[in-house]
């Protein structure tokens, strides 16, 4: 009798134990997948918005020489608008100061030289490859650049109308007085043009990226003539090299 | 006995087989979780939201604003700047900033000289150019002294930091001697490094959970240059301001995000 009391019992327990372990494996598979995607949930809230900060070695144009170039100063945002797509809004500031040596058997002296140059673009970053090269970029989109140029130049003034009375009359005519001149040309302007930009994303951190980029500007410029001193802006380009970092919330 | 031991024994375990399940169902709890296990989540949990919180201690930003100083030649330029911060503790942050100004300028005036009898009048003119800039980084220490306060001042801050900056200069001058009819002309170029002290005052508006933005006022103070290339001149020549007091004063605005 009791065994036959034992035997059914130990069936029941049996199969409660059995109920029992399914149950806890549900439960601890449940939570163990909860507790597993709870970093996952919050890694998977990936940044829309970036920030960055960094430096070029830039040459070009307003760069005024072809050496080891000069620095360029940026910082950019950019959002996100698809998984491989992001809009990104830059601001590089390029100052270049330089003193020419002129030597020659008649004539020695040094020429001055300062360009500041604001860039603004916007570019549209694209991540078109998968794999290991998923994290190269390519960007392209539209430029605005601002420069102003100055730099030393020989005396150039126009022949004065001649030496004149007080009322007027002319004294001297075609007197070679110098009138306007000026020993130095300033030239600002605005240009439009393009970019092109390659980069390649490093990450240092869950929010943290160090890019590693090149990017060539090309722009149409136009003069803002104020006077007869003023210079003329020319067309032209600018390449740099150089990274940045930029973080991501 | 044994038979009964073990009988009561069946019978306990399984009452706890029976009620175990549902209990854990009822208190939502993994039972059937180690305590290492458990452990890790309350960790996991724990690092997620002191992340969060520790997130919140850094800040950047963008603004801009007016300057009067010695790159702008005493008139009204602009400045841009950027920012990064990280906020100790409540009521103490770093932040390191950096400040772009440029400015030029191309003025031709126009005159008449009279000579000597019989009158005579010479028409000259009298050419200025110029084109400076700067780049100032700082480091500053930031104090939100009523942090605590239940009023509308613990948005106050007050800064005290260092400055370094770097400034370049070219400016050109040209007229006529009447008496001897020379053309004189004048070329300064300069290029400058300078390190110097910054007081700061601003006050945060804020916008969004992660958004701010500031009103700020600073003064920058500089040194005589320790880097010099060119003449050795003060940015602030043709100003009224002298070499070694404040260089620039600025007011404006800028966005604050937090993160």
């Amino acid at each position: 009798m009791y065994l036959k009391w034992l035997l059914y019992f130990g069936v029941i327990v049996l199969y409660f134990n059995i109920q029992i372990r399914i149950s806890a494996q549900e439960i601890n598979s449940m939570t163990s997948l909860a507790v597993a995607q709870m970093p996952q949930q919050v890694n998977s809230q990936a940044p829309q918005n970036f920030a960055g900060w960094g430096l070029y070695i830039a040459e070009g144009t307003t760069t005024y020489g072809r050496d080891g170039g000069d620095i360029l100063m940026m910082m950019n945002y950019s959002h996100r608008i698809s998984k491989t797509v992001e809009v990104e809004f830059g601001l590089q500031y390029l100052p270049v100061m330089r003193l020419f040596e002129r030597n020659s058997r008649i004539l020695r002296d040094s020429i001055p030289y300062i360009s500041l140059s604001w860039l603004g673009d916007i570019s549209f970053m694209i991540q078109p490859f998968d794999g290991i090269l998923q994290r190269f970029r390519i960007g392209i989109g539209p430029t605005l650049t601002t420069h102003t140029v100055m730099i030393k130049v020989n005396p150039n003034g126009n022949i004065a109308p001649g030496i004149i009375d007080s009322n007027g009359v002319q004294i001297i005519p075609n007197a070679v007085v110098p009138a306007s001149y000026a020993n130095t040309r300033l030239t600002r302007g605005i240009g439009i043009g393009a970019n092109l930009k390659i980069d390649y994303l490093v990450p240092i951190a869950p929010n943290i990226d160090i890019c590693f980029r090149a990017q060539v500007q090309l722009f149409r410029a136009s003069d803002m003539r104020q006077n007869a001193q003023s210079g003329t802006a020319t067309d032209g380009g600018l390449g740099s090299l150089g990274a940045f970092i930029r973080v991501g919330w | 006995m044994k038979p009964r031991i073990f009988f009561l024994l069946l019978v306990c375990v399984s009452i706890i087989s029976v009620e175990l399940p549902s209990f854990a169902k009822n208190r939502n709890i993994p039972l059937m979780l180690s305590t290492s296990e458990a452990g890790l989540s309350d960790r996991l949990l724990a690092n997620d939201s002191s992340n969060i919180q520790l997130s919140k201690r850094f800040s950047f930003g963008w603004g801009v604003s007016y300057v009067v100083g010695d790159i702008t030649n005493d008139v009204i330029g602009l400045q841009l700047s950027t920012f990064v911060s990280y906020r100790f503790t409540p009521i103490f942050e770093v932040s390191f900033a950096t400040h772009f100004v440029q400015s030029s300028f191309s003025d031709e005036t126009t005159y008449y000289v009279n000579t000597a009898a019989p009158s005579r009048i010479i028409p000259t003119n009298f050419n200025q150019q110029g084109a400076a800039f700067s780049v100032s980084s700082e480091i500053t220490g930031t104090l939100i002294p009523f942090a605590e306060a239940e009023s509308d001042f613990k948005r106050l801050r007050v800064g005290f930091g260092s400055v370094v900056r770097i400034a370049g200069m070219m400016r050109s001058s040209s007229s006529m001697n009447i008496i001897t009819r020379n053309l004189e002309f004048s070329v300064i170029y300069t290029r400058q490094l300078a390190f110097g002290g910054t007081v700061s005052l601003e006050y945060l508006f804020p916008i969004s959970n992660i958004l701010e933005i500031g009103i700020r006022g600073q003064a920058i103070i500089l040194a005589p240059p320790t880097y010099l290339l060119g003449e050795k001149v003060s940015l602030a020549s043709f100003s009224s301001l002298p070499f070694d007091t404040i260089q620039s004063t600025s007011l404006g605005a800028f966005l604050r995000i937090n993160f």
